[in-house]
């Protein structure tokens, strides 16, 4: 039988995330997804968080690995880290990591445009010349592509601050928080003309690993269902995070 | 390395072969499964239109093999298909094939003559009483298990058997409103307060060969992503029951 990282992990005594740190939620609005507690100075956010209650369990401590968020996959896979605590599912990336079965937060994909904008249909937006900025390496590359086939899609590490600054029309993004739109009140969330959120996808993170080790796996699986079963899911993955956000339906 | 999975093969001969028995389509009746639509001439129904979605995500085109439903878990084991895509898990089954996640739900029933004695279920289950079930069918088991007492066989169209006068209750699922429309003379069995009397309730899972864990895994997060997308949502329930009886 092939040697699972699970007993690796153990030996070592450490398990190793990729993150890519951003400010704390505090400070420009991000999403609560990994950041340095400014009171601690250790690490925080949803996934630092979700890993070191997995860490705790497998005996060891928690290594973070700071690095670009498109890095994040070929490190998986180049054995430089063990496990992605917080991709989204979607069938092009399950071709070339494995997902656990449990989901973790919510993202909603949603758009933000300028708040003096009057658009309330989204097909306004899908014209030849319009741009649709979205975050570098993410998956709603794809989503874009499907809404949006007429318009140019273009990536950045800030995409939001392209709509800011009319460089763009829209941005298709996700995790938007409370406190991102009140320090941007220059954009706003799409919303039709009765005032609903438009919503172009629900999807889910879910822990990834290399594909190949279903003891490992399955290891996540029995502790997703444990950790559910506590409620430890529910209070960091739906009370805690929707607590920050903006973009409820 | 894991051994070579099917999931690349597919992606590398860019086809993804799924098993069908094309029907006459819901219109006249049948459970819209996999039929030919008559406007387009194209392949559609639940199992197709879920098989496009997974080809399309793939990055493969689908090619439909038509084979008589009970060839369908021989035609996967001699590798003729890549899956079953909504086959019902039972254990019995998951001896030869592996499930993954629930896909399509189904309520299994018990159908008798408008004008059938029969008004309890327990009625059924008699020495001499004869029950029709779908060949190939998951359900036998289910009729066994209700229906000790009775003489069980299957049959290519077991309501017609019934219509026939040839056996006295038929079991079977996915019901639709068209058929019992063209079929006034029967009925589906419902207790005193008029409820339908449900033997069993059954899910249609993708299955494959036994020993291929990357597929089955790949499978399941399709799965859980089209379940978020809300794609399974629509086709694999508001879609299919828009045409149910029951």
């Amino acid at each position: 039988m092939q040697r699972s990282l699970l007993d690796e992990i153990r030996e070592r005594g450490v398990l190793r995330i990729p993150v890519e740190f951003n400010p704390p939620p505090e400070v420009n609005g991000f999403p609560p997804e990994f950041y340095i507690d400014p009171k601690t100075g250790e690490p925080s956010g949803l996934a630092p968080i979700i890993s070191g209650i997995m860490a705790k369990d497998l005996g060891v401590r928690l290594e973070c690995v700071d690095m670009p968020w498109p890095e994040h996959i070929p490190t998986l896979l180049a054995g430089k880290v063990d496990i992605l605590p917080k991709h989204v599912n979607t069938p092009e990336r399950a071709l070339t990591v494995e997902f656990s079965n449990g989901r973790l937060m919510a993202y909603r994909v949603t758009a933000l445009i300028p708040a003096d904008s009057t658009i309330t249909d989204p097909k306004a937006l899908n014209e030849k010349g319009k741009v649709i900025a979205v975050w570098h390496g993410s998956s709603i590359r794809e989503i874009i592509k499907r809404e949006f086939p007429l318009a140019t899609m273009k990536e950045f590490q800030n995409p939001s601050r392209e709509v800011d600054k009319g460089r763009a029309d829209a941005c298709l993004t996700d995790s938007i928080t409370k406190i991102f739109v009140e320090k941007h009140p220059g954009l706003k969330l799409l919303r039709d003309d009765v005032g609903k959120l438009v919503v172009f996808s629900h999807e889910y993170a879910q822990i990834a690993i290399k594909p190949g080790d279903q003891r490992f796996l399955n290891w996540i699986n029995n502790w997703y269902q444990y950790h559910q079963a506590q409620g430890t899911i529910t209070d960091w993955c739906e009370t805690w995070w929707e607590s920050f956000m903006a973009d409820k339906e | 390395m894991p051994e070579k999975s099917l999931l690349q093969e597919i992606r590398g001969r860019k086809v993804l072969r799924i098993a069908v028995a094309f029907s006459p389509p819901p219109e006249e009746g049948h459970p819209p499964e996999f039929y030919i639509d008559q406007k387009s001439g194209e392949p559609s129904g639940v199992v197709c239109e879920m098989g496009k979605v997974m080809a399309r995500d793939l990055g493969a085109k689908p090619e439909w093999v038509d084979i008589p439903w009970p060839e369908h878990m021989q035609a996967l084991l001699s590798s003729k298909v890549d899956l079953l895509l909504s086959y019902t898990n039972t254990p019995q089954r998951a001896f030869k094939v592996e499930f993954a996640d629930r896909l399509l739900p189904s309520q299994v029933v018990i159908m008798v003559t408008r004008d059938s004695a029969i008004q309890e279920k327990e009625e059924v289950n008699q020495p001499g009483k004869r029950i029709g079930i779908w060949h190939g069918s998951s359900i036998t088991r289910i009729a066994e298990t209700h229906f000790p007492l009775a003489t069980i066989s299957e049959y290519a169209d077991p309501p017609g058997e019934l219509e026939g006068g040839r056996i006295d209750a038929c079991v079977v699922d996915a019901v639709t409103r068209v058929f019992m429309e063209k079929h006034p003379g029967l009925r589906l069995l419902r207790d005193k307060n008029g409820k339908l009397v449900v033997l069993a309730r059954e899910y249609g899972h993708p299955a494959i060969r036994p020993g291929d864990q990357r597929f089955l895994n790949w499978i399941n997060n399709w799965l859980q992503y089209h379940k978020a997308q809300s794609t399974i949502g629509y086709w694999c329930h508001t879609w299919w029951q828009s045409w149910m009886a029951e």
